[in-house]
């Protein structure tokens, strides 16, 4: 017993003493964190030798660097950004994916960049817009892809076709023609479903507008509003003129690029990443074109998604975060993306004059369009997006389905408005 | 008489150390509860004892804590290791009590190093999280156990020959004995198994989106998968099928497989080999490869179709009305092997006697197949059928690598996926979840009554 006692008295004893012994604060944040989706290994080399940069250039303040797969970073987001303490910096897309997170409160105010580190004079007014949500801005815009048709000019020679379509009549004439030659027009995988959602993206701007279409993806429209079914029925025409491969749900968006690599289809609605997926050997006969007109009186919409990065509301260290943001979007990290990994620059400062012709002609059609939309899945919320997405290609399966189709849309796009309110 | 001197003896030299070493066992495990999920400073959870250490190794830059951190994981892994040994052979417990005590102290020390130059080279600035106090608590109670293995050992070298007993501590009695070693794995299952399932339960009543507060919204998550959404019905009518397929096709094609390779023949190795091998590949693996051999254009399948002459080749998974089975094909081409094995251990463990017994009496081959060879099977073939069925509800990989749940494949796990961490509708996932659940505890709750019975019956 008074062994048991003895010890209840040293244990008290110790208890007293570390409770009086006093907790020493911790000083400020001496490094700064930075969460990249950047797995791939060409982009993962650059970003390594971005915060490589910035080590050297800041010993005082490195920043402490981790990597994670695209797909696991999306999934990962929620938990970074409502974590204590967040990661300082990340990177992130433009459009409804930002929006909703600063929406939610948990990005950080980075107008500073605007205000005190000359952002407003070098960035290109059309990503200042998208960086800002209502007067401040939140999101850092750095680089960006088009979105165009690609095609095979020795095919559409072949098939006897001079002058690339500018209006829907000359495309529908182009696919009669090359299907004539025994050419498919157009070749898509969309296994995974979102190369579809591009032609539903280009077509609504092309019927109703870039305008109609930013509010349809703001679920400010509904989707059983007479416009949209104008869409699909301009999508079933394409049908109608066979203009589609086979089965293109039975392809991943790389596999479909294969008939077009054999000679067997000619055209394919795509990013300018198909470049990386696109034999080199064979790029000199790879070019593209504008997505048809179809209503003249609409303004024109291109598909630029951006890329950036932003800082969670939770960071540790907003300052450091701040000054590293203003780093990646300086004019000297984005002239090294543009010439090491062929990535646009959203900065009016970066010299461009050294690229080649084909980066020339997508910048070209990217500034002469009246709006830029990100993509259906970006600008659109995600479960609106997987609705949509998965609509398209039953539509594809069964075009007679559209009204049906629609009013499931419109369903979730009712829920969707009910979450963002609730 | 002798026989109860010889167990007071036992009693006086071993079991007051196992005593100490049930103490230091669950030191030693709550230590490293401690260095895993307990903050060493401040009060957030990230900021643990693991955490800084692993940072230190990995040389994160501005990470105070020094490598002396490393005796946290190292004595509570070894302190459970050498009280596990000290409890299972007695008369090694002495020893063992006595590491164990020795790495109470180095704890202890270095706690207190902690506390007492916080400034110092020793250790970072700040301490004070529930960790660390957890852990200087914790060492005080590796070295309490001084209090019983040092009279022990005394007594052993004869200084303290004869000691009344009462002035030990009570030893524990046996009947607790089980449940202390079960304290430990019982902890973890909590932690990881138990509360999120509850966790989940409660989430499927909210509307939770993975940032915003949870708000309860009643049973309208359930509703909705039970009235409107039509990718519900959809998933689990692709389960039913998958279910339907996994308890016939593979079962029957591993059981005759079985039955073939269970007779001595030319290279037989080899072609349970052959059979055996998809199982050692991932899901992610065979997902790609069958979506190769599916591909319409290129694919396997499709290029012997054409050089057999068949003229409308199909899609595959391009065809909404065969994606699914294309899918369910692919998983059985992996679960026919794995059913193989299972019987194939079935069928050596069969009396040859019986068998001979049964031609000796005339059984034609089907009859001995039918009365005696697969009534001996019942045991595995409820095991196979068991596992056909968990297999068929949990499928996730292939679908979500083959289409992503396009293509009229969604399958429950994968749509719980889908609306969890693409459409971070964490509630309405929630919700699937404790569907998902439900069905499984049916199979499961029969398996175990099953088994639970069996036991009873020896």
């Amino acid at each position: 017993m008074s062994r048991l006692s003895r010890f209840g008295v040293v244990l008290t004893f110790a208890l007293l003493v570390s409770m009086v012994a006093p907790v020493f604060a911790q000083g400020g944040p001496t490094y700064i964190t930075y969460n990249s989706y950047n797995g791939d290994p060409i982009p993962r080399a650059f970003d390594e030798k971005i915060v490589g940069m910035w080590n050297e250039a800041h010993p005082e303040m490195p920043v402490e660097h981790s990597i994670v797969a695209h797909e696991d970073f999306k999934q990962a987001i929620r938990a970074y950004l409502t974590a204590d303490p967040a990661p300082d910096v990340l990177t992130w897309f433009a459009g409804n994916r930002a929006q909703f997170f600063i929406d939610k409160g948990l990005i950080a105010d980075i107008s500073a960049l605007w205000t005190d580190y000359g952002f407003a004079e070098s960035y290109a007014p059309g990503f200042t817009a998208l960086a800002t949500v209502g007067d401040k801005q939140y999101f850092l815009p750095t680089s960006y892809y088009w979105w165009a048709v690609y095609y095979r000019p020795s095919l559409f020679e072949q098939a006897g076709i001079t002058k690339v379509p500018e209006t829907w009549e000359e495309f529908l004439g182009a696919c009669d023609t090359l299907n004539a030659a025994g050419i498919t027009p157009i070749t898509i995988g969309a296994r995974f479903r979102w190369p579809a959602a591009a032609w539903f993206d280009y077509l609504n701007m092309r019927v109703n507008g870039p305008e109609f279409h930013i509010n349809l993806m703001l679920l400010k429209e509904s989707y059983t509003d007479e416009r949209v079914k104008a869409v699909f029925e301009k999508w079933n025409e394409l049908f109608e003129h066979n203009c589609f491969i086979e089965d293109p749900a039975a392809y991943d968006w790389q596999e479909a690029i294969d008939p077009m690599v054999q000679g067997q289809a000619a055209m394919y609605l795509m990013g300018q990443f198909i470049k990386d997926s696109y034999p080199d050997d064979m790029e000199d006969d790879l070019d593209f074109f504008r997505f048809p007109i179809i209503n003249p009186d609409v303004p024109v919409g291109e598909d630029a998604p951006t890329d950036g990065f932003f800082m969670s509301a939770n960071a540790r260290n907003l300052q450091g975060g701040l000054e590293f943001m203003a780093f990646l979007g300086s004019q000297e990290v984005q002239q090294m993306a543009f010439e090491e990994l062929g990535r646009l620059p959203t900065r009016i400062d970066v010299d461009i004059s050294g690229a080649p012709a084909d980066v020339q002609k997508g910048i070209q059609l990217i500034q002469t369009a009246d709006y830029v939309a990100q993509f259906y899945d970006r600008d659109t919320t995600p479960p609106m997006a997987e609705a949509g997405m998965d609509a398209f290609m039953r539509f594809w399966d069964d075009p007679s389905s559209v009204d049906q189709l629609l009013e499931e849309l419109e369903a979730e796009r009712l829920r969707n408005v009910e979450e963002a309110g609730g | 008489m002798a026989a109860i001197t010889d167990y007071r003896i036992r009693e006086d030299t071993a079991s007051d150390v196992s005593g100490a070493n049930f103490i230091g066992l669950l030191c030693s495990a709550l230590l490293f509860i401690a260095f895993i999920f307990m903050p060493w400073h401040g009060t957030k959870i990230v900021d643990n004892a693991a955490k800084l250490l692993a940072d230190l190794l990995s040389g994160v830059p501005g990470t105070q804590i020094t490598l002396a951190v490393a005796i946290l994981p190292i004595a509570s892994i070894a302190g459970v290791a050498l009280a596990l040994w000290g409890v299972l052979q007695p008369e090694r417990g002495r020893l063992a009590a006595l590491l164990t005590l020795i790495l109470g102290v180095l704890v202890l020390a270095y706690c207190l190093a902690v506390l007492l130059f916080p400034t110092g080279s020793l250790d970072m600035a700040a301490v004070g999280g529930a960790g660390f106090w957890t852990t200087l608590v914790v060492a005080l109670g590796m070295v309490a156990q001084y209090a019983i293995t040092v009279p022990a050992l005394r007594r052993q070298v004869g200084l303290e020959a004869a000691r009344p007993a009462r002035r030990r501590l009570p030893a524990i009695p046996p009947k607790w004995v089980p449940y202390m070693f079960l304290l430990p794995p019982l902890l973890l299952y909590l932690v990881w198994i138990i509360a999120p399932t509850f966790a989940t339960f409660w989430l499927s009543l909210t509307n939770w989106d993975g940032v915003s507060t949870p708000g309860y919204v009643g049973l309208s998550n359930f509703e909705r998968l039970f009235s409107i959404d039509r990718t519900f019905r959809e998933a689990l009518v692709n389960n039913v099928r998958w279910l339907a397929i996994f308890i016939t096709v593979p079962t029957t094609m591993g059981l005759g497989l079985a039955l073939i390779f269970n007779t001595e023949m030319k290279g037989g190795r080899f072609y349970k080999v052959s059979f055996y091998s998809p199982l050692v590949l991932s899901f992610a693996v065979i997902g790609l490869v069958w979506a190769w051999l599916y591909n319409p254009r290129l694919g396997l399948i499709n290029a012997l179709l054409g050089s057999l002459g068949v003229a409308d080749l199909p899609g595959w998974l391009g065809d909404r009305e065969l994606a699914i089975w294309c899918v369910i094909a692919a998983a059985v081409w992996r679960q026919v092997g794995y059913v193989m094995i299972l019987y194939l251990a079935g069928l050596k463990n069969i009396d040859p006697s019986l068998v001979e017994a049964a031609i000796v009496d005339g059984a034609d081959r089907w009859n001995l197949f039918r009365r005696v060879v697969l009534p001996l099977l019942a045991p595995v073939t409820t095991v196979v059928i068991v596992i056909s069925i968990i297999d068929s509800l949990r499928a996730f990989d292939l679908v979500a690598i083959m289409t992503r749940g396009g293509q009229s494949t969604q399958v429950l796990a994968n749509f719980m996926y889908m609306e969890a961490f693409n459409n971070y509708r964490m509630g309405y996932a929630g919700a699937i979840a404790v569907v998902l659940f439900g069905i499984s505890m049916v199979f499961i709750g029969f398996y175990l009554s099953r088994i639970v019975k069996d036991e009873l019956e020896y």
